[in-house]
């Protein structure tokens, strides 16, 4: 018994070892980072369901980076990066921390989603460490007091406010409705991005004087059937359905509204995912006719850009396209533009990652509208967040396949079409 | 109430390809005791066989169940011999994370060599309308629904009639006493194994056209046809079938209602009221002889 | 899966916890690299749980997987509290095991009546609706945005600037849970759960009221995982129904019990210490390549340890020890 014992007690002995020099493996001290090189950190959600975008995010910056460092680097050096995949908030938190215990990065950037970027920036705001957000929309990102944080992209409330925007400046027109007399309805999956675009809008219609008459929120991973909600805006007729949807439940409520003939003058989305995102063109081929995303521009009036940014904005989609074999869109452009702002920054303070240095360079940048990837402006504000009339949004129409810029009217490529969409019946 | 008649339909057809899903967990469940957390990504990787198909070489998914029922048995046995054998005499919790291991190497699998992006598989035809009784359905969900149905009966008539199927139920009921009969449950195993995969192979065939498909699709359908196998009876044909449609109609209808926000409540809150009251399930009181009547 | 514990009463027997007790309290004595500081602590927290679920899933064979609903309920209570009325998170936390005990009298009634994957698939469906509430009740809990809660380190706010209090809560609460376990290993109140475990109706026919010891050992499992739930949100400050209240938590507790011995006191810490670094390893070695790919191996190493070691690491590792010792010494 006694010896039984013994060999039991060393073989745990054995496997705490084992256990200790794993951990230990993990743990070993940050590589020296080689002369001549900026290195940062990047966390992606790369598993898990929003893999895609985040993917594409990825690859987007990394277009950007290769531009980079082939025109000579930033102050002479090269950018690089380790990246590390994130799939929810624990893997977010603890990334976060090993990128910069391990890997010694002194700036972070990412993320995609707002179970992450907010976790992840607490960690790097504990460590003095440089935030870059260039996708997560979530409002209290910002409000939160931090020193460290910035974000390129603009938040929820900055996608609320764009697409009543846009139905206020022109759509309500195009109907020949008075805003009073327009009805609105939301369509919204029950993510923190949904659900967060959704409410903001929804604030956002009351301010104008909007009628909104209904919010049907859905589950877009138990969601098997839209028949419920097809029918009910059937029967209550909204003349614009926002639909802030997540990607294969946007696929499925396509197919479904054609199948039972729903009816709507228009239809606005927000957002690189759902109807932004190029699966859904990919999907449904012709049928995707018609309705609008609130986005970064697909194609770009050249007179409202600077020419210099036109070329850029050119070529990274061209590299873009030859690299991945697909459509330079909505989450790529997203990440490419929040890099390219970085790259910016960078060069002020030559390469310098430090908090004091990057946050006066980052708050000194003032570019307006057109000047810089996307079209957009950079105005920083004292809480990281670019200014959301610098941010400039585009609504982009799925026409013949493709998106298409279409407002507003001086980045427009093409007019509007399909206002309002024709019935089912009559489409091709 | 003019939207009844396309609400009965919508849920009709959601409810067979529930069934089709829920039928291959219920009898792998029932025969061999196993629950299967692979099952949903065994539908996916139907899904993706299907839009590979017709890809890159335009093959229909109706045409490609003749290329998907051969490789479900191909790829059923390869998982019955190297993970699901060697742990059907071990306890439940070993089974179910080898089940649960299997799942996750899946679904990495597809987003590994996939990628995470969305593809639907999209027929020329398949959008096309029909108007039945003032309920419109696409032929897409037509054929689903007659083939999941014809499936389901074939295989409903199999384990009545045939020695296998009933092999298959008497080794459901007492798998000793089955082994005493001189009947191989070995090879009985094997068989519900194949048959539980080759539902979902066909079912993945129905459904791409219909649902777009990506490396985490199965989660969305497997957590549907728990709540619908556990609801009919784990091991039972007929449970599943009335399982499947119960939770359909609580989707569609329940769902108009009530609203979409709530409906999932609606049906987790019946399937533990259920389980609650009749611990075996609307079918499964009198243990696995009901498997196949 | 017998009570070895109970065979040597000696110290000896918790020479492995306390050695890898000491060596978490080291680490952040020891070194100041952040992240394994921050490895330590989630790893005891892990432990912690994973023990917590082994009160009901291994001594008292239990099988649930949805025990996420309890340490969602837990983060979530105490994080409401906290931003809606001000509270301590240390009041908060009782108040959510509290309000988990009540909770996990409806688990328990269900396996009173339900055993198997039966059991298994209610509790899934249970975490499920609690996931599913905590979304759609968007004005009290802010729903999928999940609540953030701001970084104000305070003893009374349950937060800190420094490591070390950090790990010395999760260690008492690892150590307290590794204490109760070992209690039960050897009280009577532990020999009737194994009765009840290997056999419900012989045990009842000896007149032990099994239901009682499942309505006890859930309600004492989910109240220690609700503990667990609030230093989560604690430390991470940030919950959201999308990853609190998941299948992955719930399998995750299960998981680490399971790889490291059920019904052991030591098993649901060797399982946390081996999972954890395991994840980190291969996120680390893999994660920014193609997507994916570390998954893939960890799916792979899931199944095969669940074969050959059945029992897990606390009896597998000492028979595959004394094997080796048998073949070298020949």
């Amino acid at each position: 018994m006694a010896n039984a014992y013994r060999s039991r007690s060393h073989g745990f002995l054995r496997a705490g070892a084992i256990a200790a020099a794993i951990a230990v493996g993990a743990a070993s001290p940050p590589p020296a980072t080689a002369q001549g090189e900026i290195k940062i950190g990047i966390i992606e959600p790369l598993s898990g369901p929003i893999a895609a975008e985040g993917r594409r995010q990825l690859n987007g910056m990394e277009v950007v980076r290769d531009l980079i460092n082939e025109r000579g680097g930033i102050a002479g050096k090269r950018l690089t990066w380790v990246v590390a995949d994130a799939p929810d908030a624990t893997a977010a938190t603890n990334q976060a921390r090993r990128l910069i215990t391990q890997e010694g990065v002194k700036l972070l950037a990412g993320t995609f989603s707002s179970s992450l970027c907010l976790p992840a920036s607490d960690v790097a705001a504990r460590s003095n460490v440089v935030y870059w957000e260039v996708s997560c929309v979530d409002p209290r990102f910002s409000v939160r007091g931090y020193k460290n944080v910035f974000r390129t992209e603009i938040d929820a409330n900055g996608f609320g406010w764009y697409q009543l925007e846009f139905i206020r400046d022109t759509l309500h027109k195009k109907l020949g409705k008075d805003l009073k007399d327009l009805k609105i309805a939301f369509l919204s999956e029950d993510s923190a991005y949904g659900q967060g675009t959704t409410e903001a809008g929804r604030k956002r219609a009351q301010e104008l004087g909007i009628r909104v008459i209904s919010v049907d929120f859905y589950n877009r991973n138990t969601m098997t059937d839209f028949t419920p909600i097809i029918l009910k805006l059937k029967s209550s007729r909204p003349d614009v359905l926002i639909a802030n949807t997540y990607t294969n439940d946007a696929i499925l409520f396509w197919q479904q509204a054609r199948q039972l003939d729903l009816d709507v003058k228009a239809v606005v989305s927000a957002g690189a995912i759902g109807i932004g995102s190029p699966d859904f063109g990919k999907s449904l081929g012709a049928t995707a006719e018609g309705p609008f995303a609130l986005l970064e521009p697909a194609g770009m009036n050249a007179k409202a850009l600077d020419k210099e940014v036109a070329a850029l904005e050119a070529e990274i989609a061209k590299r873009y396209e030859a690299k991945y074999k697909e459509q330079y869109a909505a989450s790529a452009q997203v990440g490419a533009a929040g890099m390219w702002i970085l790259a910016e920054v960078l060069k002020k303070t030559g390469g310098d990652l430090s908090l004091d240095k990057v946050r006066a360079a980052a708050l000194s940048l003032d570019i307006p509208v057109g000047g810089t990837l996307n079209g957009w402006g950079v105005k920083f504000q004292d809480n990281g967040q670019n200014a959301t009339d610098r941010v400039q949004h585009y609504i982009v129409q799925w026409q013949n396949g493709k998106p298409v810029t279409v407002w507003p009217e001086r980045f427009a490529v093409a007019p509007m079409k399909h206002v309002p969409l024709p019935k089912w019946s009559e489409r091709k | 109430m003019e939207a009844l008649p396309q609400l009965i339909a919508s849920a009709i057809i959601l409810g067979g390809i529930y069934a089709l899903v829920s039928i291959g967990l219920t009898l792998v469940f029932g025969v061999m005791r196993i629950v299967n957390f692979a099952h949903g990504e065994f539908l996916m990787l139907s899904m993706y066989l299907a839009i590979g198909l017709f890809a890159t070489a335009g093959i229909d998914p109706y045409v490609g169940l003749l290329v998907a029922v051969p490789a479900s048995l191909v790829f059923g046995s390869l998982i019955y011999y190297v993970v699901i054998r060697p742990v059907v005499a071990r306890s439940h919790a070993v089974q179910i994370f080898t089940t649960l291991g299997l799942s996750i190497v899946l679904q990495n699998a597809a987003l590994f060599l996939w990628t995470g992006n969305f593809r639907q598989l999209r027929l020329p035809y398949g959008g096309n309308v029909i108007t039945i009784a003032g309920a419109a359905v696409t032929v897409a969900q037509v054929i689903a629904f007659a083939t999941a149905a014809a499936f389901t009966a074939a295989l409903f008539a199999w384990l009545r009639f045939t020695y296998l199927g009933k092999a298959m139920r008497a080794t459901a009921q007492d798998r000793n006493a089955a082994t005493l009969m001189g009947i191989d449950t070995g090879r009985v195993l094997l068989v519900a194994f194949l048959v539980g995969t080759l539902c979902v192979a066909v079912a993945g065939m129905l459904m791409a056209p219909l649902f777009a498909t990506y490396p985490t699709v199965g989660l969305q359908f497997v957590l549907i046809a728990f709540v619908v196998v556990v609801l009919g009876g784990l091991g039972s044909v007929v449970g599943a079938l009335l399982g499947a449609m119960i939770v359909a109609f609580i989707d569609v209808v329940g769902g108009f209602y009530v609203g979409t926000a709530w409906k999932e409540v609606l049906y987790f809150v019946v399937f533990m009221a259920v389980l609650l009251a009749r611990p075996a399930g609307l079918f499964g009181q009198r243990g696995a002889e009901h498997l196949g009547t | 899966m017998t009570i070895h514990a109970s065979a040597g009463h000696g110290t000896r027997e918790h020479l492995p916890a306390a050695l890898l007790f000491a060596g978490a309290l080291a680490i952040p004595l020891a070194t100041d690299n952040l992240f394994l500081q921050d490895a330590v602590i989630f790893m005891l927290l892990w432990a912690g749980l994973a023990g917590a679920w082994n009160i009901a899933g291994g001594f008292a064979g239990q099988l649930s997987l949805g025990h996420a609903a309890f340490f969602g309920l837990g983060a979530y209570t105490s994080t409401l509290l906290k931003l809606h009325y001000g509270l301590s998170p240390w009041v908060g936390m009782l108040c959510g095991g509290a309000l988990v005990v009540v909770a996990s009298g409806f688990i328990a009634f269900a396996a009173t009546r339900l055993r198997g994957p039966y059991f298994a698939l209610v509790t899934i469906a249970f975490a499920t609706v609690m996931q599913i509430v905590a979304a759609r009740w968007y004005e009290f809990t802010r729903g999928n945005e999940g609540l953030s809660i701001p970084f104000d380190p305070t003893l009374a706010n349950f937060m800190f600037v420094d490591k070390l209090p950090w790990t010395v809560i999760a260690l008492s609460y690892v150590v307290a849970i590794y204490a109760l376990a070992s209690w039960i290993g050897r009280s009577r109140f532990g020999f009737q759960l194994a009765g009840m475990r290997e056999d419900d109706n012989a045990a009842q026919a000896l007149g032990i009221d099994t239901r009682w010891l499942k309505v006890v050992a859930i309600a004492l499992s989910a109240f220690l995982t609700a503990l667990g739930g609030t230093f989560y949100a604690q430390y991470v400050g940030f919950v959201d129904p999308g990853y609190v209240f998941s299948l992955d938590l719930s399998v995750k507790f299960a998981l680490m019990c399971i790889i490291g011995g059920m019904g052991t006191a030591l098993g649901p810490v060797l399982g946390a210490v081996l999972i954890t670094a395991l994840e980190m390893v291969l996120r680390a070695k893999w994660g920014g390549e193609r997507s994916g790919l570390y998954l893939i191996v960890y799916g792979v190493l899931l199944i095969v340890v669940v074969r050959v070691m059945p029992e897990g690491l606390v009896a597998g590792v000492p028979q595959a020890w004394k094997r080796w010792r048998a073949r070298h010494a020949a």
